[in-house]
């Protein structure tokens, strides 16, 4: 063992391997080749840590735009007396403004505000927050001491700016018994002055930063679409206070909040830093007021909290209660309200469940760079099968010369590595789904580079080894490898792994968890394409002989062309496949990604009905010029139809023909007749009377009655007109009928709910009607069906795929250039030869540009035939939200495929330029001396 | 002709090539011996079965039938790593083209040291065969810098180092003029006054008329 080792030692010293690493400074070529190969390779692997960070930090900042700023910082309540209200109490996230802030805090009470006399008592929400004049639209008065009440209450009370108002008793919300809410009533009596009246808030949209924290107070309340909640009334700190002292109570709650201050730049472990900081931290327990009584576990993770609340009926101070909490999570959860700790866990569980996709396909991708890899090494053999030769009849071993080779290409590989992970980098930051990765994430792409170089060696060596070993008696086996059939076993696994994609659905997100990605599902297009292209390339080798017969009586180019397809078919098939596995890869992940965003966005809409959806009061008109793309729809909610099981919950929408096509959603998908068409039979009297109708829902059989019931019930004979798969409004579990408003004219029904729909951006219209002064209260919104996080883990997934599109995609430009190489000799001598016998550059040049256009062009362009059609077998498998319609629709990604194709064409055609401008300059003799 | 006086035998040995267009045979049962310390020639016409033959002897092809042995060791019987191992302890090649025998950022002396030192041999007799082979003043010089005749010459020093029982030279005054070939005959005689024992496949007749003796093959027989 210690002479193998001294041998080794020995023979690094020799000039053959001390010289190694400067060797080839002269032929940049093969440098460059290796170090493209190398930085496909180090590029898969690196790529995985920066994606799935990428990954953490969109993960958080989708959850926290999907959340009032509070909610994923902090929120901290307690009681505030009235003198705490007059000083401006202490910021209990003072010792936490680097992370969180700026604090906002307000008080809240409520009271039974009533004219002077005592009449027309209504109970109303009393909120004290800092600048709210700030965020209301001023009707009426202006500052000063006192309250500010909502034009709706101006209303219900008769009251207005400078009138005087009698609070008469209210409640205060406590907490009672095992922490139950309950509102404790209160009975003194207050006189204040009413300061201003500003617009009603109730149904505004809590889109809005500043009124999102107080959705409670304002949306409608579960009484149903025409209970809109209390009117709210606004108060400054002094006038709380003043109230407080006057009702004779001790204290109000309070809330503390504050936003996270690195909004979506708040990487997976800044959030878990904060949640730690949060759960008292050793280091900032002492100045974190919920921390008093609390013990930090040696660890640092587990916190035990000494809870001294006597419960109000029980002595004071005879109740010690301890607690001990499992994680930080759940600690920071029981004493503030913040749901950081569920969004971190959720971000973990979306990550992981990413990274169960990404991770085979860097794998894949990684493969490939390290096919790569072994072709350009390979390609050094070739170009230094002088040295090796004589090396090798010297005895040296194989294992030597693959040492050589490795340390020739250092500098290539050492290159590669470290372009492999700046590009990397780039990409995720440029096109992954965030650009903001930790510094951890970089270091583990800088550890996977350097295990890519690692690799990238290995293969060198391994590939140069084997190619010195090689015997030409042991081509027979080779020979005999390629008459297996292994496309089929491809075929196979590709139906296996579409099976499963059917089972596999996509990742739902339940509470924290998201399900895993089924990477045998995942790998389906890939899977497909490889049996797809390995069919036509088996076809197309059996094609090759007697198309190379019939080439004789071709022109010269073609004739050419085919004869080194023939000569070269081992390169060719390779090329063909690398193409159409870039072709293919990229147009599958962009038409599912396209058909997976097209089809969670017509169910959204078919749920809403269109972009907005709003309840329309009784006796309400629409602003006018709100928008022009508006329809009415009345809602028959209770009513039910007889089928031949039984009788089933129905919905009745009542739509208005005329208006409908403006203002509702529509696809063409949705059914086989047009829109128009489906309007146009509802809206024509039947012969018999009987209601045109449409049907859709979850129980939607071919039936003829149909009742609503309201009070008294009234029956509707219909008829239906057309078979539609999904109607905008429809309900998920319940069958839909649509019928013409008209065709209800004259009958009995009960009172229906009404509804505006309207076409257009969603915050322009709703902002459109607040400033109208409508009450926005929409009936139903996106964010009911979309759950984006979970969505975007499909989406996010299948962007990665793409990268092994790109891998594919480098390892084409990197096989045409090798390609070219490796055939230099051949062809400038075959030039030389065919020139001599009346061969026409052009004919030349025409011949090479056949030749390629046989490899990357058909290639490129039977992968994205393969893709698409794969595509239209897997999507309809791929159903974001599978409870609601309409059921997946097919975007194919036509810009993206046209683009690839046009890329093939490209590419094909400047290599064929650029291999005959050099069949142009080289030399023959010197190309025949220098054997290259 | 006794045991100790055989540097290489060949005993019914056939090779045959594996092609596109079916197996072609190179060599068929060819029987010859090579004595110790003698200049042997390999003659023939191209096509003739020479190239294998020496390939055959340096171990680098194996034969298809028949037993090679050098040194009186089977070659046949060896594994791929003691075979490697015999032919840098034992044996010398020089190939038909002067550019495929040196390493071309070396010096000429540099390269007859390079080939000691894998050997093992002694790295100071590299200026005394440099001086045998007549290039002791063109040590220094790269291999650029040496005509085709002068190459092989550093060639035939390198393969020499170590005093192996058997020097392989294939076609080594192919590409050289009659001066630089006969040079080279005489550089190969003063080798063969060293101890060295050369085998050579040539069909120059310069390097067959100064050969101790001649196996000539025949479409990949001993031709009679």
């Amino acid at each position: 063992m210690w002479a193998r080792f001294r041998a080794a030692l020995g023979l690094l010293s020799l000039a053959p391997w001390r010289r190694a690493p400067v060797l080839l400074w002269r032929r940049p070529g093969v440098l460059a080749t290796v170090a493209g190969a190398c930085a496909v390779l180090s590029a898969s692997a690196a790529a995985v840590p920066l994606f799935l960070s990428s990954v953490g930090t969109e993960a958080i900042a989708v959850q926290a735009a999907e959340r009032c700023p509070r909610d994923t910082g902090a929120t901290y309540e307690g009681d505030v007396s009235a003198s705490a209200l007059r000083e401006s109490s202490a910021d209990p996230f003072a010792p936490l403004t680097a992370q969180l802030g700026p604090t906002e805090s307000w008080a809240l009470a409520g009271v039974s505000l009533a004219r002077p006399d005592g009449s027309r008592a209504r109970t109303m929400p009393v909120l004290a927050r800092d600048d709210f004049l700030d965020h209301i639209e001023v009707l009426a008065g202006g500052p000063g001491p006192g309250l500010w009440i909502s034009d709706r209450a101006a209303e219900i009370t008769r009251l207005g700016a400078g009138d005087a108002a009698t609070v008469v008793g209210g409640s205060i919300p406590d907490e009672g018994f095992a922490g139950r809410r309950y509102d404790r009533p209160i009975d003194g009596r207050a006189e204040l002055p009413i300061v201003g009246v500003y617009r009603d808030l109730a149904g505004l949209a809590t889109d809005d930063d500043y009124w999102c924290t107080h959705a409670d107070l304002l949306l409608a309340q579960s009484g149903g679409l025409d209970s809109l909640p209390p009117p709210v009334v606004l108060v400054d700190r002094a006038t709380l206070a003043d109230l407080v002292d006057q009702l004779g109570v001790d204290a109000v709650p309070g809330v503390w909040a504050a936003p996270i201050r690195e909004g979506g730049d708040l990487t997976l472990r800044r959030a878990d830093d904060l949640v730690s900081d949060m759960a008292c931290r050793p280091d900032l327990a002492p100045t974190l007021p919920w921390c008093d009584g609390v013990t930090i576990a040696g660890d640092g993770s587990v916190a035990q909290r000494v809870a001294r609340q006597p419960l109000p009926f029980e002595a004071s101070g005879t109740v010690v209660s301890t607690r001990e909490y499992d994680d930080t999570g759940a600690f920071l959860s029981d004493v503030l309200a913040s749901h950081l700790p569920f969004v971190t866990e959720r971000t973990r569980a979306i990550r992981a469940s990413v990274a169960g996709g990404v991770v085979p396909v860097a794998l894949f991708a990684g493969l490939a760079g390290a096919g790569l890899v072994g072709a350009a090494a390979s390609l050094w053999f070739d170009r230094r099968r002088r040295e090796v030769t004589l090396l090798t009849v010297r005895g040296v071993s194989p294992a030597a010369l693959g040492l050589k080779a490795a340390l020739e290409l250092v500098p290539a590989l050492l290159a590669g590595s470290a372009a492999g992970v700046g590009l990397a980098y780039v990409l995720v930051r440029w096109l992954g789904p965030s650009p903001v990765v930790e510094p951890t994430a970089v270091a583990g792409a800088a550890v996977a580079g350097v295990v890519g170089l690692v690799v990238a060696a290995v293969v060198v060596g391994v590939v140069v080894a084997l190619r010195v070993r090689l015997q030409p008696a042991q081509r027979r086996t080779w020979r005999a490898l390629r008459l297996v059939p292994w496309e089929i076993l491809a075929g196979i696994a590709a139906a296996v792994s579409f099976r499963r994609l059917g089972e596999w659905g996509v990742p739902v997100a339940r509470g924290a968890d998201v399900t895993d990605v089924d990477v045998l599902g995942l790998l389906f297009p890939l899977l497909f394409l490889v049996a797809a292209v390995g069919i036509a390339m088996r076809l197309l080798m059996l094609a090759l002989p007697r198309v190379q017969a019939a080439s004789r009586r071709w022109p010269p180019a073609p004739y050419l062309a085919v004869n080194r397809v023939a000569r070269y078919r081992a390169a060719v098939v390779g090329l063909v496949a690398a193409s159409a596995v870039a072709g293919g890869v990229f147009a599958y992940a962009a038409t599912l990604n396209r058909s997976l965003a097209a089809t969670l966005d017509a169910k959204a809409r078919v749920f809403v009905g269109s972009d907005v959806a709003v309840h329309l009061p009784a006796g309400q008109q629409l602003p006018p010029d709100v928008s022009p793309n508006v329809t009415v729809v009345r809602t028959y909610a209770n009513a039910w139809i007889d089928t031949y099981e039984g009788r089933d919950g129905a919905i009745v929408l009542a739509v208005d023909p005329a208006t409908f096509r403006r203002g509702a959603y529509w696809d063409a998908s949705f059914a086989d007749v047009s829109l128009d068409e489906v309007l146009d039979r509802l809206a024509t009297p039947t012969a018999d009377g009987s209601v045109p109708a449409v049907v859709v829902g979850a129980a939607a059989p071919a039936v003829t009655e149909a009742a609503i019931r309201s009070g008294t019930t009234g029956r509707l004979t219909i008829e239906q007109v057309a078979g539609v798969d999904a109607f905008p409004g429809m309900r998920r579990q319940t069958a839909t009928i649509i019928v013409a408003a008209s065709a209800l004219e004259g009958m009995t029904l009960g009172r229906p709910t009404s509804e505006a729909w309207m076409r257009g951006d969603h915050d322009d219209v709703v902002g459109g009607l607040s400033a109208a002064g409508f009450p926005v209260n929409e009936t139903r919104e996106f964010a009911t069906v979309v759950d984006r996080a979970s969505f975007l883990t499909v989406s996010w997934t299948f962007g990665f795929t793409q990268s092994l599109g790109v891998a594919a995609g480098l390892l084409t430009l990197g096989g045409v250039a090798l390609y070219l190489d490796a055939r230099r000799r051949g062809r400038v001598l075959g030039y030389a030869f065919a020139r001599r016998m009346g061969l026409a550059r052009r004919t030349h040049r025409r011949a090479v540009l056949v030749e390629l256009a046989a490899s990357v062009v058909v290639g490129c362009w039977l992968g994205l035939g393969v893709a698409l059609f794969g595509a239209g077998m897997a999507y309809r498998r791929i159903d974001p939200v599978p409870d609601y319609r309409p059921d997946p629709l097919l975007r194919p990604a036509v810009g993206v495929v046209v683009a690839l194709a046009l890329i093939a064409v490209a590419v094909a055609g400047l290599a064929a330029a650029w291999a005959q401008r050099r069949t142009d300059r080289d030399d023959p003799v010197e190309v025949l001396r220098a054997g290259v | 002709m006794p045991v100790s006086d055989v540097a290489a035998r060949c005993d019914g040995v056939s090779v045959d090539y594996r092609t596109a267009s079916g197996v072609v045979p190179a060599l068929r049962d060819v029987d010859a011996v090579f004595p110790r310390a003698r200049f042997s020639v390999v003659a023939g016409a191209s096509g003739s079965g020479k190239s294998s033959l020496l390939r055959v002897l340096a171990g680098l092809n194996r034969p298809t039938a028949g037993r090679v042995a050098v040194d009186g060791i089977d070659l046949t019987r060896l594994r791929a790593g003691r075979l490697r191992r015999l032919r840098r302890a034992t044996m010398g090649v020089v190939l038909q083209d002067p550019a495929d025998n040196l390493v071309e950022y070396l010096p000429a002396v540099a390269q007859v040291e390079l080939a000691a030192r894998l050997r093992g041999a002694d790295r100071g007799e590299a200026t005394g065969l440099l001086d045998t082979v007549g290039l002791d003043r063109r040590a220094g010089c790269m291999p650029q810098e040496l005509s085709g005749g002068e190459q092989q010459r550093v060639a035939f020093a390198a393969a020499a180092i170590g005093d192996p029982a058997l020097l392989l030279a294939d076609e080594p005054t192919a590409e050289l003029d009659t001066i630089a070939a006969e040079a080279l005959v005489e550089a190969m005689r003063r080798l063969i006054d060293r101890g060295a024992t050369l085998v050579v496949a040539s069909h120059d007749t310069a390097v067959i008329d100064a050969a101790d003796r001649v196996v000539t093959l025949r479409d990949g027989r001993v031709a009679a």
